[in-house]
């Protein structure tokens, strides 16, 4: 999926009741199946820049345009749809619904989205955790698995549709060298097939060259490609 | 359909995983309600006992400085002393009197465990109307007939002996043994859920017997009001129900009856103002229940909102994953209401179960036959009233759902 961001500016009114500049100026034309590392120190605002991606948040000026539709001017209703159809999200903590079976966090959402029917999302489901390695705790609860293992059954949950936009905001953190590899590989895998947004400290990353790089805290890269 | 399969299950997951609190809301709500149930069913119990016998037993005449309510406890549910002593030509006058179509006597002074003996003949232990087993004629002293409750819990039969406790429920200290008089048995009423149950009948005359002459106590056991109040000897007589021809032949009989040491009762009369007593308690205690729902009420939104504030995290990662507001705002009102509807059920399940389960140990505890599925008049308010505030609760809990910016939100924690 082509995305074309064009003067992105979105600030927050902090704490103490002033305006905080988080986002400013970001423009950039990004190919379909890139792979966009998102960079930045702490606070710079990668995970609002994520939410703006994702049609979560309406900058405060500029455009979103994803393929032909432009995301800033959707309804809110509008682009959870388009969300729910299009994005794939992994988190540095691993969100998932701590009630539900590992099953049903990978497969519930997506039947509340609409984005299949339950026996089909399942079956995926099922294929997908096996590939993960967690193939047998598919009955488990979260607090039963460890850190890695939480953030395979993230990673199976946020490509069962095969997304065309992924979000990954630091998805090998806190990860164990066995759980950060297989998450990193699933992530890689996608480029070319999705646009894959990357926000990682991790090392793993570094051999890949990416295709755009956003830099946050005040610079912008420009469009490469 | 697939949706509301899957968010119902995301509802019951989210109350499985704060069983403690889902609970004690659903307990809260159910304990509200089923005291709401239970009290209408007891109140209608003792109104439609105290209506019948209103009918059954339009007139009664007891002692002296006795209230109507006091009498119709006593004489009619039998679940309350009887205050003092009345003539037995009050009976023979009433017997003989041709507006008078029956007159009973009744004798109250001993008890045979928890359960009062009924001193009176044997035209009014078939009067009862209950089916039974041997003979209850009364036509000794000595014979004696069971309610179905008291020969259960005493385990007698027929030819059984036993002997009766001066005092009617009275302290330990006040009560004795009338070891000289031996009942038998005779006769067992069939259960009837009615008083008649819970107690024992023997013919008046046995209690003069025991009481003029039968019985030498021992200085200093047992004397004062109370006991002279139980001192039937010969010719006393503790209360008499009458039927007449005519209803309105009541007000006559009243007049011509209310001289000094009688008190006269026209049961149909003084049932409303009993009815009255039992409504204005019926209304406490709803009130009561009201309160108790209100209380339900505010501590399943507290515990909503509190719940609410502690699942930012995952109601913002539905919202990011692309469920929208509507429906997150849909699950919270989901699980509001479906707490507040298995409080209704399981009030209205332990309301009219528990009576249901205990209908005859309720019927002769409050000496009336228990319907345990009558539904109080108050009951209905109470559960509408109930899901009301369920509604409004899920409402306040939808509506600050659907205004939190979630994801913002799970951003400051």
């Amino acid at each position: 999926m082509r995305i074309v961001l064009n003067g992105l500016e979105k600030s927050f009114l902090d704490p103490s009741g002033n305006r905080r500049r988080v986002i400013s100026a970001i423009s950039a034309d990004i190919a379909p199946g890139a792979l966009v590392a998102v960079t930045g120190p702490s606070g710079a605002g990668k995970t609002t820049f994520f939410n703006l991606v994702s049609g979560l948040f309406l900058p405060d000026s500029g455009t979103i345009t994803a393929d032909k539709t432009e995301l800033t001017a959707l309804s809110e209703r509008e682009r959870d749809r388009w969300r729910a159809k299009e994005v794939g999200y992994i988190f540095q903590t691993f969100n998932l619904l701590s009630d539900l079976s590992i099953i049903d966090n990978v497969v519930l959402p997506h039947i509340l989205i609409g984005n299949g029917a339950k026996g089909d999302l399942e079956k995926r489901a099922e294929e997908s955790l096996t590939a993960l390695g967690i193939g047998d705790h598919l009955r488990k609860y979260p607090h039963q698995l460890s850190v890695g293992q939480r953030q395979r059954v993230a990673v199976a949950r946020a490509l069962l549709v095969s997304p065309r936009i992924i979000i990954a905001d630091e998805p090998t953190a806190n990860l164990d060298d066995a759980s950060a590899r297989i998450v990193a590989d699933a992530i890689l895998t996608l480029r070319g097939r999705s646009t894959v947004f990357l926000a990682s400290h991790d090392g793993r990353f570094n051999a890949v060259k990416p295709d755009h790089t956003i830099a946050l805290g005040g610079e912008v890269s420009p469009c490469v490609r | 359909m697939r949706k509301v399969n899957a968010l119902l299950t995301l509802v019951f997951a989210s109350l499985k995983g704060r069983l403690f609190a889902t609970t004690v809301s659903i307990l809260a709500v159910a304990a509200a309600l089923a005291v709401v149930a239970v009290t209408g069913i007891v109140s209608f119990a003792i109104a439609k006992q105290a209506f019948e016998s209103g009918q059954k037993y339009p007139f009664i005449v007891a002692a002296e400085g006795a209230s109507e309510t006091q009498i119709i406890l006593s004489t009619i549910f039998h679940i309350d002393k009887p205050r003092g002593k009345i003539p037995f030509d009050t009976y023979e006058s009433l017997k003989k009197d041709p507006r008078v179509t029956t007159a009973f006597p009744i004798a109250m002074a001993d008890s045979i465990g928890v359960f009062p003996i009924i001193g009176t003949d044997g035209a009014f232990v078939k009067d009862i109307g209950a089916t039974y087993r041997g003979d209850i004629a009364l036509a000794d002293p000595h014979d004696a007939v069971l309610g179905a409750t008291v020969a259960r819990q005493l385990l007698m039969d027929i030819g059984a002996e036993f002997t009766g406790t001066h005092g009617m429920g009275g302290s330990a200290d006040e009560a004795h043994e009338h070891a000289g008089h031996t009942y038998t048995v005779k006769g067992i009423l069939d259960p009837t859920g009615g008083p008649e149950d819970a107690a024992a009948y023997t013919s008046y005359k046995a209690v003069w017997a025991i009481h003029a002459h039968g019985e030498h106590h021992e200085e200093g056991d047992h004397h004062g009001e109370d006991h002279d109040r139980y001192h039937l000897s010969d010719g006393m007589l503790t209360a008499v129900m009458a039927r007449t021809a005519n209803p309105v032949q009541v007000f006559d009989l009243q007049q011509e009856y209310s001289r000094p040491g009688l008190t006269t009762v026209n049961t149909a009369n003084a049932v409303r103002s009993f009815q009255k007593y039992f409504n204005t308690a019926g209304l406490v205690a709803t009130f009561f229940a009201g309160l108790t729902l209100l209380i339900a009420a505010a501590l399943i939104l507290a515990i909503t909102l509190m719940a609410l504030d502690a699942r930012l995290r995952e109601l913002a990662l539905l919202r990011i994953l692309g469920i929208g507001r509507g429906a997150i705002a849909l699950l919270i009102m989901l699980e509001t209401l479906i707490v507040t509807v298995a409080g209704v059920l399981l009030g209205f399940l332990l309301g009219h179960g528990i009576p249901a389960l205990f209908a005859k140990a309720i019927g002769a505890l409050v000496g009336a036959s228990i319907e345990p599925w009558h539904i109080g008049a108050n009951e209905l308010p109470a559960i509408i009233g109930a899901l009301l505030l369920g509604q409004a609760v899920a409402l306040i809990a939808m509506l600050r759902a659907y205004h939190m910016n979630l994801v913002e939100e799970s951003g400051k924690n």
